[in-house]
C-alpha cells in the first residue's frame, strides 16, 4: 500500500518535472525574444548583459510600425495563409480519402510522385515557377507575380503533399465499416464520406490546416521573390529590419512578439478540436 | 516494431483496424461494383500539383542537363543540352563544388537522420504527457505551440544569439551554474550540427506533438478501461493500445520530419551568420542555393537537386516499405 | 477497363500539361531574343524619334514610367530617406515628366529578385547593387552599357578610381557609383586614454597596431580587438592585409590565385597569432557584422574592424568617444583597407532605356548624390564632392578618403567573384576556427591556402 503511494508520488513528480523541462525548453527562447524586444538596439551584446534588461524600453513596440508597414504585411500574410489553408484542404481532403479507401491504377505512382516533389530541394523550382508565372501573364494578361493570389496558388499547392500524407493517415485510422454501414443505408459514397467520416477527422484536419498555415506563414524564399512592396508577407517583411550593416534585433523581436500573441490565442480557441471526448466515442464503431 | 501475439487478448480489442484488413483486398472490387470514380476525388489535387509542382519539377530536372547559368540567363533560348557534364562536375574531386557536395550530402544525411529521430522521440513523449489529464492542460498545450509560430528567420536569429560563445545566454547560464569553465563554441565545427538539431527540435516539436496528440485523441478511452480491467499494466496498455493507435500517424510524421530536415534552409542559413556555414553543416539546400542563386549556375544547382532527390527518394521509399511491411506482418 | 481508361486519361493529362509547359518554356526561349536585339538598338532609336511619345519637346518622356528598386536603408534614417525619395520623384516628374516608381527591397534577397527579373526579362528598370555585384550581372548581359551616357552623368573624371573600377566590366561602364565606405579600424578613445595610449593615425604600422592590441588587452584584462570571422569581411580583411604586405589576390590577368604565396601565409598567420596571443576574442570565428558593432558600442572591445556605415550608430550611441583610422600599413608600406559601395545600374531588358538614363542623370546629379549619401551616412565616390559641407559631421570621412585614394585593396572585379569570395571565406573561416579550437601553424595555413588556391584556380579556369 505504502509502496504504491510512493510510486504514485514519484510518478507525479516525474511527470511534473518532465513537463517543466519541456516548458522551459519551449518557452525560454521565446522569453529571450520578448526580453530582446524590450532592449535597446545594442544592449543585447555584452558579457554581463542580464537575461532580462535592467531598464526595459517600450520604444521598439512603437518604432516598429513606423519603420516597416507591418500591419499591411500581417494583413497580407493572414489573407494568404487563410486562403492557402482553405484551398489546400479542399484539394487534398478528397485526394487523401481516395488514397486511403480506393484502389486504383497509378496509386503508387501518385503517392511516390507527391513524395518526390517534397524531397526535391524547393529552391531549384523557384526559377521555373517564376518563369511560368511570368509567361502565364504574357499569354493571358492575368497578373501572377506580385499578387496575393499568385502566392496562394503556389503555397496551396506546396501544402497539398503534406496534407495528403497527413490526412491519409488519419483516414486510415478510421474503419471502412462506418461508410459501408452508411452506404448500406442508402448514402452515396460522397455523402457517407462527408457526413460520417469527415467529422471524425476534424482533429486531423485542424492539425493539417495549422501545418499548412504555418508553412505559408514561414516561407521567405518564394514569398520574397513572388511579391512586391504592396503584397509582401510578414516573414518577408521582417527582413526590412536588417540593413546592409546591421540587424535591428530589438524591432525584429518586438514585431515577432506582437504577432505571436494573437496566433497563440487563435490556437487556444481552436484547441477544443484536439481535445478528447469528441471523437473517442464515435470511432469505436 | 509490433509483434502480434495470437494469444494476446488485447490484440483484437486494441485495434479494430486489424479486423478490417481482409476488407482491404476487397476494396478494389467494392469500388468497381459501386462504379466509384476515383478521378473526381484526386483530380483537383492532381491538376494543381501537375502545374505548380510536377511541371516545374520536370523543368528543374531538365535544367540539370543544360548549361543554364550566368552566360545565358538573359537569353534562356540559347541554353544548350550538355548531357551529364553537370553531374560529373558535382562528383569531381578537387573542385569547389565536387569537394563541398560530398561533405554537404553526408552532412545533410546525418542531420536529417538526427533531426527526424530526436524530434519524433521528444514529440511522442510530449504528446503522451499532454494526453494526461491535469490542471492547466489547455494552457500548457497553447504555450507549447509558441515555437511553431515564430517565423523561421527569427527562430534562427534567436538561437544564433543564444548559442554565441561569448555573449550567448546558454554559455552564460552554464557558466553561472558552474557546469563549464571555458565557453563552448556551439556554432563551430562538430557542435554546429548538434546546435542545428536543437534549434530544429524547438521549431518542429509542436507539429510532431500536435499530430501525435490528435491521433491519441482518436483512441477510445474505453479501450484503456477494458485493458485495465483485464489487468494490463501501463506498458502493456502503451504497447497494445497506444502504439497501434498512433502508428499510422507516426509513420507519416517521421516521413514529414525527414522531408523537413532534408530541405532545411532558413535555419542553417541564418544561424551561422549568413555566409558559408561550417563544413558539413553547409547543408545541401544551402549549397544548392549558393550554386543557383549566388553564383548563378542553375544547371549545376539543378543537377545537385536531382542527386539529392534520387537519394532521398530511395531512402523515403525504403522507409515506407519497411513501415508498410511491418503493418502487413 | 474503366480504371485503365481513367489512368491513361490521367497520364495523357499529365503529358499534356508537361507539353504545354514546354510550350511555355519555348515561349521564354523565343521572347528574349527580339527583346535583346531591340535593347541594343533601342538607345539609337529613342534618340532619333524621342521615345515615340507624342509629347512636347521639353518633356519627351512624359507619360513614361520608370521603376527603380532600392535596398532598404538602416532603420534610423528611414524617414529621412523616404522624404528624399518623395522629393526625388517630384523632381523627376517636374523635369522630365517621367513617373518614377520606387520599390524598396531588402538586402537579404535583392539579388534573388534581380536574378529572376533578368531571367524573365521583366522587372525594375533601375537597380541598386553592392560592390561585387556589377560584374556578375554584367557578365550575364543583364546591365545596360552606360558608357554612351557618361557625359550626362558627370563624365568619367568626376568618379574616383575605386568607384570606376567596381562599376566597369569589359572596359565599359555598367553602373554609376552612388556611395559607400571603407573597411577601417574603429577605436574606443576612453579605453585608449585609460590605458595611456596615443590615438593611432592612418600611417600606423602593423607593429604599432600589435603593440596597441597587446597593451589594450593587458589593460582590459580581456581580448581588446574584434574582427569578423564568418562573413565576407574575413576575406576583405585578409585581402587588404595581403595587399599592404605587397602580395596580390589574383594574378593581373585574373587567371591564377596568388594569395597562397608567402605574403598570404604571413597575412593569415598575423591574424592567427593575434588570436593565440589573446588579443582577439575566441568567439570571433563565429561573429558577423551584426555582432561586432554592438560589442564595440558596449565597450567590450577597444578596437573593431568595421564598415564606414557604422558611424551614424556610433554617433548616436557612443557620445563621440570613438575614432576611426585606416588599417595598419603592412610590410610593403601600402595603405590598407577595402572599399565597398553601392551603385546604380540600368537593366538591359528595360523598355525605356532613354527615360531610365534621364532618371539616372537626376539621381546621379551632384546635388541628389550629396543629399542621399548624407542621409545614408555614406561617402560619395565623386572626387568633386569630397569637401562638400554635407559630410563635415561624418567623422569617418577623412579615413575613408584616405583609404579610397591610397588603397589598392579592391575586391577583384571578376564574373565569378562571388564564388571566389564565398570559397575564400569558407577556407579562412576554417583556418580561424581551427585556430580557436585547435592548433594552427604555418605549414597548416600554407596547406589550406594552397587547397583554396587550387579551388579558385579551377573557378577561374571554368569561366
Amino acid at each position: 500500500m505504502k509502496r504504491t503511494k510512493i510510486l504514485k508520488i514519484a510518478a507525479k513528480t516525474g511527470f511534473a518535472l518532465a513537463l517543466l523541462a519541456y516548458l522551459t525548453f519551449a518557452l525560454f527562447p521565446f522569453f529571450v525574444m520578448v526580453s530582446m524586444s524590450f532592449s535597446s538596439k545594442f544592449a543585447i551584446m555584452g558579457s554581463d548583459t542580464p537575461i532580462w534588461p535592467k531598464n526595459p524600453i517600450l520604444t521598439n513596440y512603437k518604432r516598429m510600425w513606423e519603420v516597416v508597414p507591418l500591419l499591411k504585411y500581417i494583413k497580407n500574410s493572414l489573407i494568404v495563409c487563410a486562403a492557402t489553408v482553405v484551398f489546400s484542404l479542399l484539394m487534398s481532403v478528397p485526394a487523401s480519402y481516395a488514397l486511403s479507401r480506393f484502389r486504383f491504377r497509378g496509386k503508387k505512382t501518385f503517392s511516390v510522385s507527391i513524395l518526390a516533389t517534397q524531397l526535391f530541394p524547393g529552391i531549384t523550382m523557384l526559377l521555373p515557377i517564376y518563369l511560368m508565372y511570368v509567361n502565364f501573364t504574357k499569354l493571358t494578361g492575368i497578373p501572377m507575380t506580385k499578387t496575393l493570389h499568385g502566392l496562394v496558388i503556389a503555397f496551396a499547392t506546396f501544402g497539398i503533399p503534406y496534407s495528403i500524407w497527413m490526412l491519409k493517415s488519419y483516414f486510415d485510422s478510421i474503419p471502412d465499416e462506418l461508410e459501408q454501414a452508411a452506404m448500406i443505408d442508402g448514402c452515396s459514397r460522397t455523402k457517407a464520406m462527408v457526413k460520417v467520416v469527415l467529422p471524425l477527422v476534424v482533429p486531423g484536419m485542424v492539425a493539417t490546416g495549422l501545418y499548412v498555415f504555418l508553412l505559408a506563414w514561414n516561407n521567405i524564399l518564394f514569398a520574397g521573390v513572388l511579391t512586391d512592396q504592396a503584397t509582401r508577407t510578414f516573414a518577408t517583411g521582417l527582413q526590412e529590419f536588417a540593413s546592409e550593416s546591421s540587424t535591428e534585433y530589438g524591432l525584429l523581436m518586438a514585431a515577432c512578439s506582437v504577432t505571436t500573441i494573437p496566433i497563440v490565442a487563435l490556437f487556444f480557441a481552436f484547441q477544443k478540436y484536439f481535445v478528447g471526448g469528441m471523437t473517442g466515442g464515435a470511432v469505436k464503431g | 516494431m509490433r509483434r502480434i501475439d495470437k494469444n494476446d487478448p488485447y490484440e483484437n480489442g486494441g485495434r479494430e483496424e486489424i479486423s478490417f484488413r481482409p476488407l482491404i483486398a476487397e476494396r478494389g472490387r467494392l469500388v468497381k461494383k459501386k462504379k466509384q470514380k476515383v478521378g473526381v476525388w484526386i483530380l483537383p489535387a492532381l491538376v494543381s500539383m501537375s502545374i505548380i509542382q510536377f511541371l516545374p519539377g520536370f523543368v528543374s530536372i531538365f535544367m540539370g542537363f543544360t548549361n543554364l547559368g550566368v552566360q545565358n540567363i538573359t537569353n534562356i533560348g540559347s541554353t544548350k543540352f550538355v548531357g551529364l557534364r553537370n553531374f560529373i562536375g558535382i562528383f569531381k574531386k578537387g573542385t569547389v563544388t565536387g569537394n563541398q557536395f560530398m561533405i554537404s550530402l553526408l552532412g545533410t544525411l546525418e542531420y536529417t537522420f538526427l533531426a527526424t529521430v530526436v524530434t519524433f522521440l521528444f514529440g511522442l513523449g510530449l504528446a503522451l504527457l499532454l494526453n494526461q489529464d491535469f490542471r492547466g492542460r489547455a494552457f500548457v498545450r497553447a504555450a507549447l505551440i509558441v515555437p511553431w509560430i515564430v517565423p523561421g528567420v527569427v527562430a534562427a536569429f534567436i538561437w544564433r544569439l543564444m548559442f554565441l560563445s561569448d555573449y550567448g545566454v546558454i554559455n552564460k547560464l552554464l557558466r553561472h551554474a558552474g557546469l563549464i569553465k571555458e565557453n563552448i563554441f556551439w556554432l563551430l565545427e562538430d557542435k554546429a550540427l548538434m546546435s542545428l538539431v536543437i534549434a530544429h527540435l524547438w521549431s518542429n516539436l509542436p507539429f510532431v506533438m500536435i499530430s501525435i496528440l490528435a491521433a491519441l485523441q482518436t483512441i477510445s478511452e474505453e479501450l484503456y478501461e477494458a485493458c485495465k480491467i483485464d489487468g494490463g499494466n501501463v506498458f502493456q496498455r502503451f504497447w497494445y493500445i497506444t502504439v497501434p493507435g498512433i502508428k499510422n500517424v507516426s509513420v507519416m510524421i517521421v516521413l514529414l520530419s525527414f522531408i523537413k530536415g532534408a530541405g532545411e534552409f532558413t535555419l542553417p542559413y541564418v544561424m551561422y551568420g549568413r555566409s558559408a556555414p561550417p563544413g558539413k553543416a553547409n547543408l545541401i539546400s544551402i549549397l544548392v542555393y549558393q550554386t543557383s542563386f549566388q553564383t548563378w549556375e542553375f544547371g549545376q544547382g539543378a543537377a545537385m537537386s536531382c542527386v539529392v532527390l534520387v537519394i532521398m527518394l530511395l531512402l523515403a521509399v525504403l522507409y515506407m516499405r519497411l513501415a508498410m511491411q511491418e503493418e502487413k506482418e | 477497363m474503366k480504371k485503365k481508361l481513367l489512368s491513361s486519361l490521367l497520364a495523357m493529362a499529365l503529358t499534356a500539361a508537361a507539353l504545354s509547359g514546354c510550350g511555355n518554356a519555348g515561349q521564354t526561349k523565343q521572347d528574349p531574343a527580339p527583346g535583346q536585339s531591340a535593347e541594343s538598338e533601342a538607345p539609337k532609336q529613342d534618340a532619333q524619334e524621342p521615345g515615340g511619345q507624342e509629347e512636347t519637346a521639353d518633356k519627351p518622356y512624359a507619360g513614361t514610367t520608370v521603376l527603380m528598386n532600392l535596398n532598404t536603408p538602416s532603420e534610423s534614417v528611414r524617414e529621412k530617406f523616404d522624404a528624399w525619395l518623395a522629393d526625388l520623384q517630384a523632381r523627376v516628374m517636374e523635369e522630365t515628366g517621367i513617373e518614377l516608381k520606387v520599390e524598396m527591397v531588402s538586402w537579404g534577397d535583392y539579388l534573388n529578385k534581380h536574378l529572376t527579373s533578368i531571367a524573365s526579362q521583366e522587372g525594375p528598370d533601375i537597380i541598386q547593387m553592392g560592390s561585387s555585384v556589377p560584374p556578375v550581372i554584367a557578365a550575364a548581359g543583364g546591365l545596360l552599357d552606360l558608357t554612351p551616357y557618361m557625359d550626362g552623368l558627370g563624365g568619367m573624371d568626376v568618379y574616383c578610381d575605386v568607384g570606376k573600377y567596381y562599376c566597369s566590366w569589359d572596359g565599359k561602364m555598367m553602373a554609376i557609383p552612388w556611395g559607400g565606405g571603407g573597411r577601417e579600424m574603429y577605436f574606443n578613445k576612453d579605453i585608449f586614454d585609460a590605458a595611456g595610449l596615443e590615438y593611432p593615425t592612418n600611417d600606423w604600422t602593423f607593429e604599432e597596431f600589435e603593440q596597441n592590441a597587446k597593451a589594450l588587452t593587458e589593460h582590459m584584462g580581456k581580448p581588446a580587438l574584434a574582427l569578423m570571422g564568418s562573413a565576407n569581411d574575413t576575406t576583405y580583411y585578409f585581402w587588404s592585409q595581403l595587399v599592404t604586405d605587397g602580395g596580390a589576390v589574383l594574378s593581373d590577368d585574373m587567371t591564377k590565385a596568388r594569395f597562397n604565396e608567402q605574403e598570404g601565409v604571413d597575412a593569415v598567420m598575423r591574424i592567427v597569432d593575434m588570436y593565440k596571443n589573446g588579443y582577439i576574442p575566441s568567439s570571433f570565428a563565429e561573429s558577423t557584422v551584426d555582432d561586432i558593432l554592438p560589442t564595440f558600442i558596449n565597450g567590450e572591445v577597444a578596437m573593431a574592424y568595421g564598415s564606414a556605415s557604422w558611424w551614424q550608430d556610433l554617433v548616436a550611441n557612443m557620445e563621440g568617444n570613438w575614432g576611426t583610422v585606416a588599417m595598419p600599413v603592412g610590410k610593403a608600406g601600402l595603405a590598407n583597407g577595402t572599399v565597398t559601395m553601392s551603385a546604380f545600374g540600368i537593366m538591359s531588358y528595360t523598355k525605356n532605356p532613354e527615360a531610365s538614363a534621364e532618371v539616372l542623370k537626376i539621381l546621379a546629379s551632384p546635388e541628389e548624390i550629396v543629399k542621399s549619401t548624407a542621409i545614408l551616412g555614406w561617402i560619395p565616390f565623386r572626387t568633386d564632392l569630397e569637401n562638400d559641407p554635407a559630410y563635415a559631421d561624418n567623422p569617418a570621412k577623412d579615413t575613408f578618403f584616405y583609404v579610397a585614394k591610397e588603397s589598392k585593396a579592391y575586391i577583384p572585379q571578376y564574373q565569378a567573384i562571388s564564388t571566389v569570395l564565398s570559397t575564400s571565406t569558407k577556407y579562412l573561416n576554417g583556418i580561424f576556427t581551427q585556430a580557436v579550437t585547435g592548433e594552427v601553424d604555418e605549414a597548416y595555413v600554407k596547406q589550406q591556402l594552397d587547397a583554396l588556391a587550387t579551388e579558385v584556380d579551377n573557378v577561374l579556369a571554368e569561366n
